[in-house]
């Protein structure tokens, strides 16, 4: 179990915080989506996890034991795949030999597979590929570490669309209920299959943290209605197709697919309203 | 792929230092950076055979000295002093030149092993081991120097001799390179070694300082480390020389800086131990600094 209790972060010591009094609890078994605007501390937050920056205030703790410790026991149950992937200067084959002994879980046969999955092999200079060539190899590696918990800040940022759908399916068949799985990202419709617990970070604080599930349960979605069906409803935005809507789930209706990018703008410009919607 | 080896890191291993981490760590940081090292190492030792050939090309070989010494030794040893001192500045600048940026630091704070592994790491890289692959490259450039007058230069058998060992390890600082023993009494011969040992330690001081100083400067300048932390020392310097020159005027200690030079056995020691404090205290420093890294830079 990770919890973040209380964490207070600024970059500048006078300047403002980036996180205030921000606390959260992350239970194993679910795949979490973290959404914000730019700047809202999405990065932040998954740096201070894994311990490579230090809270001002307030602690992360990863089944008890403070993270920022940096204790090499606590980091080999971390992954982190930055937005940025950097490559050294080797073969892939030999960065495995050299960098899969500090996981203790690291499966070859699952690296083989995701490699596989993506279109590569494990016998390529990592310094000398592409931007999407080196996430697949980041990506690739960090599901194979098997850690309980992997963080994924942008992962499917320069990634082409067969490599997205490859993607979704590693991070759910790789799934279980001893893993954490938090995906920073902008692009919610790469993902939004995939999630099964959103949370929404805006103005320092988390706005919304719910499970797919309850929102589901709680709110209906609507693609391509009418503009007089949208302008009766919670909220919408205007699509090439339509309008997209998004109402308050009425007793007895069916479950509707998730709308994450009108989730998103509705719960950023009102926040309140939302989530007096969620908790009548 | 090949086969995996064991994994070092399981769940009970001593969280601040473990021997098969230590090992994982080392071999995965020489197999990254082992082909930068060499390059700088064959660097290193390509500039100094040029130097000492164009030094041998300068030296006369006519005539071999009655004292049995190679007229170039003095240059040799020189120059060995100034790149050794210029080497070990960017060997400390190096050592935490791989986290210069956001995702390297992020790569190497959250590598599974202690910062005590990541630090003594770096450590035996750059500072012992660089230490004596200089020395090595210093010798070597000089047997290298010594065949090339040999087989090049005419009558120079003779007189042409290897640079011994001793020389390399004082840079130069010994009785027969520097002193006339022959017409000195048993006290010149004795303040002739102290001096010796005098610039000998000066020397060293010189390259251990200037290597602890350039690691900690690599990690409080990630970026252009080496020309910032240089602009750092040269401004420490000024005002070290300002407070010592304004304390002499005001306290009067002008006089007292007139009193005899001549070293001491005594004087050597408390030299000796403040130097190797020093380095101590700038490497204490440096990890002190690395452990409370960050993956950004707040400065």
């Amino acid at each position: 179990m990770l919890d973040i209790e209380n964490l207070v972060y600024r970059y500048r010591r006078k300047g403002p915080p980036v996180l205030d009094g921000f606390s959260l609890r992350l239970e194993s078994g679910g795949i979490y989506g973290l959404l914000g605007p730019n700047g809202a501390g999405k990065s932040t937050l998954l740096y201070l996890i894994t311990g490579a920056l230090t809270p001002l205030e307030g602690r992360v703790t990863l089944n008890g034991t403070d993270t920022r410790r940096r204790l090499p026991a606590t980091l080999s149950d971390i992954y982190i795949v930055g937005e940025e992937t950097l490559m050294p200067r080797m073969r892939l084959s030999e960065y495995v030999r050299h960098t899969a002994p500090f996981y203790p879980r690291f499966r070859r046969e699952v690296m083989d597979k995701c490699l596989e999955t993506f279109g590569m092999t494990a016998d390529v200079r990592m310094n000398n590929l592409s931007m999407g060539q080196k996430k697949k190899i980041a990506l690739s590696f960090a599901l194979a570490c098997d850690t309980p918990v992997l963080l994924m800040d942008e992962p499917t940022n320069g990634l082409d669309i067969p490599a997205k759908a490859a993607f979704r399916s590693l991070c759910a068949e790789l799934m279980t209920d001893e893993r954490i799985i938090i995906i920073s990202t902008h692009q919610v419709r790469d993902l939004d299959q995939l999630l099964d617990h959103v949370l929404m970070m805006n103005d320092r604080r988390l706005v919304l943290d719910r499970t797919v599930a309850e929102l589901q349960s709680k709110l209906s979605f609507a693609r391509g209605v009418s503009r007089e069906v949208a302008e009766n409803s919670l909220a919408y935005i205007r699509t090439p197709g339509g309008y997209d809507v998004m109402n308050p789930a009425t007793a007895g209706e069916e479950e509707s697919e998730l709308n994450l990018e009108l989730l998103f703008n509705t719960t950023l410009s009102d926040p309140e309203r939302i989530n007096k919607l969620l908790n009548p | 792929m090949n086969a995996m080896p064991t994994t070092v890191n399981p769940a009970g291993a001593g969280q601040r230092f473990s021997l098969p981490r230590f090992r994982s760590l080392m071999a995965r940081y020489l197999h990254e950076e082992g082909r930068i090292l060499l390059l700088s190492l064959l660097l290193v030792f390509g500039v100094l055979l040029s130097v000492f050939i164009i030094a041998a090309l300068e030296t006369s070989y006519r005539h071999s000295r009655p004292d049995g010494i190679d007229g170039i030794w003095q240059d040799e040893c020189f120059m060995e002093t100034v790149f050794f001192t210029v080497y070990a500045a960017f060997c400390g600048a190096m050592m935490f030149s791989g986290m210069a940026t956001r995702e390297q630091r992020l790569g190497a704070l959250t590598l599974p092993a202690s910062t005590t592994e990541k630090f003594l790491v770096r450590f035996v890289i750059y500072v012992p081991c660089a230490i004596v692959a200089f020395l090595v490259c210093v010798w070597l450039a000089d047997m290298v120097r010594y065949l090339f007058v040999i087989t090049c230069i005419d009558h120079a058998e003779g007189s042409v001799r290897l640079l011994p060992i001793p020389y390399i390890l004082t840079m130069g600082n010994v009785m027969e390179l520097t002193s006339y023993t022959a017409h000195m009494n048993a006290v010149g011969i004795e303040l002739a070694r102290l001096t010796n040992a005098g610039y000998a330690l000066t020397s060293w001081s010189m390259v251990l300082t200037a290597q602890a100083a350039y690691a900690m400067g690599s990690l409080i300048f990630p970026r252009k480390a080496i020309i910032k932390t240089s602009v750092s020392i040269f401004m420490l310097c000024m005002v070290l020389a300002g407070l010592w020159w304004a304390s002499s005027e005001i306290f009067g200690l002008s006089d007292a800086r007139a009193v005899s030079q001549d070293p001491t056995a005594a004087a050597l020691t408390v030299r000796g131990v403040v130097t190797g404090v020093v380095v101590i205290l700038l490497y204490c420093w440096s990890y002190f600094r690395l452990r409370e890294e960050e993956v950004v830079e707040r400065w």
